[in-house]
């Protein structure tokens, strides 16, 4: 593992998980050998007394300043309460999905307590499991190739010196590259989406739709857009594009997945009252298959520019590095909040492990693409495997513009 | 004072401005007394309530005299002012939204320097969020 290569399991097919023996046995293992990643979090995240309850059965977590406790039944002052399928543990212990992918597809049954509640045993369960620390105030840093601090606020382009690139995304979990593409180029790409619009309808399983305050519903989101812009086509082939899959240095290349969805093409409209269209604070890896799969490579290619009134992107530095909620701000972190205004014709990258989020237009419309590239596969994972849980959180991203997400950020 | 303590100490927060009305809509549906002033003349203040799954705002015909927190989307310039209001009307922080294109450390200077906690990072809807996820 490395700090761009975050994969610690493989695909492989396993036999069911044993709750009671998860609860009874291997928890409790996993957090005597990783109690260094956790105990000196316990005071910062402060995990309420949590019940977990599987088919009738229920086992009591909780945590004070200097240990976890596992006991089985219910615990009447727990201020949380979960009811899990022993599939949806199968998936959370197996990183296959997370709390809050299970919250955001409207999965999670929950009697007492708030999805924060979960979160915080999420931390804890990871930590256990994968021997993560807990973020900390103060533990992250952010140095440049000298050892000085980072100007977290600092652009590239292209043609920049490769080590510094590498080192600021390691470090940032981000990048701001500038000019990589000209006006006219993205002249072209903008009309061929407007031209593109009659080509998807709501419900078609390929594009995102919204509501706006004027009542209007708009196509916010089209997927494989490339098939439908020959100039979109050329760009994913162009060597710009590619030489962004080198910039971290880990050996990034094209997604061989969701080939039939290489590029999508986004339209931020002003005042959506319902639908997604600025996702909030969230990691492209929080939904689930964080150890399988990061990090992943983000690009964003700005058709139009994007400010603090045009809905640019914002990215938590530094969370690439660190074990927080992987959706919803979690309170009281210390990272910076870096605003990512772009130009027409500029990138940004983020890892899937970076919490980032969509601004909300408020007096300018934004048209921007994403892409991204993937870290090659492992050879001793299973294709059959790695297939099923992709399209298990592929059913997830789909479908929550349509669940429990939009409700709670809209509301 | 960290931002979550500071929304845990304050229930009655004044709203001087803001870039959308998600933002009143937020804190009132977050559990805070909310009262808004958002023009378009100086007198005019807006209460924010719950009814059901709507949000209810009604004018008012006066100034609010309390706040526990004051919120602004103001210029710089105004923060003076704004702070030295806040501190009469006996609020423990002023949180100043983000995208204010504020000097951070200028505009602590000038909230500190009247003797109440300054907060501008995240954004006071995040920050609710956060916190009623863990309610």
């Amino acid at each position: 593992m490395t700090l761009l290569d975050q994969r610690i399991r493989l695909d492989e097919q396993r036999p069911a998980l044993d709750p009671d023996d998860f609860f009874g046995s291997v928890l409790p293992a996993a957090i005597d050998e990783h109690a260094d990643c956790i105990l000196p979090a316990l005071a910062f995240v402060e995990p309420r007394p949590f019940v977990v309850e599987v088919e009738g059965d229920a086992w009591s977590l909780r945590a004070d300043d200097n240990r976890v406790t596992i006991t089985p039944g219910l615990d009447d002052g727990a201020r949380a309460h979960v009811r899990l399928d022993p599939h949806q543990l199968d998936d959370l212990v197996n990183d296959q999905q997370t709390f809050m992918s299970l919250w955001a597809g409207n999965k999670l049954v929950q009697s007492k307590g708030n999805v924060g509640h979960c979160l915080d045993w999420w931390l804890v369960w990871r930590a256990a499991l994968d021997g993560t620390p807990i973020h900390t105030p103060g533990a992250v840093t952010f140095r440049d190739l000298d050892g000085d601090p980072l100007d977290l606020a600092r652009t590239f382009r292209l043609d920049d010196d490769p080590d510094e690139m590498r080192n600021f995304i390691e470090q940032a979990g981000f990048m701001h590259l500038t000019d990589v593409w000209s006006e006219v180029e993205m002249a072209e790409i903008s009309r061929d989406m407007d031209a593109a619009v009659s080509e998807y309808a709501e419900g078609d399983g390929r594009s995102w739709w919204a509501r706006t305050a004027d009542s209007e519903t708009r196509l916010v989101r089209m997927q494989g857009f490339d098939s439908h812009s020959p100039a979109t086509a050329d760009l994913l082939n162009d060597d710009r594009f590619l030489s962004l899959a080198s910039i971290p240095g880990a050996g990034h290349v094209q997604r061989s997945h969701r080939m039939w969805n290489r590029i999508e093409a986004l339209f931020k409209p002003i005042g959506v009252t319902e639908g997604i269209s600025d996702i909030p604070w969230h990691k492209d890896c929080g939904i689930g298959r964080h150890s399988y799969e990061c990090c992943g490579l983000t690009t964003g290619i700005s058709v139009t520019g994007a400010d603090e009134v045009s809905g640019q992107l914002h990215a938590l530095a530094g969370s690439h590095r660190a074990l927080v909620w992987s959706g919803i701000l979690q309170p009281d972190l210390d990272l910076p909040d870096i605003p990512l205004a772009t130009q027409t014709g500029d990138v940004t990258l983020h890892l899937s492990c970076t919490m980032h989020m969509a601004q909300p237009p408020a007096e300018r419309e934004r048209r921007v693409m994403y892409s991204g590239f993937s870290l090659p596969p492992l050879e001793e994972a299973s294709d059959e495997a790695r297939a099923a849980g992709r399209a298990r959180l592929g059913a997830v991203r789909e479908g929550a513009p349509l669940t429990v997400l939009d409700k709670h950020f809209k509301s | 004072m960290t931002p979550d303590e500071v929304l845990d100490a304050s229930r009655y927060i004044l709203v001087i401005d803001y870039p959308d009305r998600d933002v009143p809509e937020t804190l009132v549906r977050g559990g805070f007394e909310v009262i808004a002033h958002e023009g378009p003349t100086d007198e005019d203040y807006y209460v924010y309530g719950v009814d059901g799954d709507t949000v209810t705002r009604k004018q008012l015909d006066h100034a609010p005299t309390t706040a526990d927190l004051v919120y602004t989307y103001r210029p710089l310039d105004e923060l003076e002012g704004i702070a030295e209001s806040a501190a009469r009307a006996g609020a423990k922080a002023v949180w100043v939204h983000p995208d204010t294109g504020h000097d951070s450390a200028r505009g602590r200077t000038i909230v500190e320097g009247v003797g109440l906690a300054y907060v501008d990072a995240p954004d006071i809807r995040d920050a609710v969020r956060g916190r009623e996820a863990r309610r």
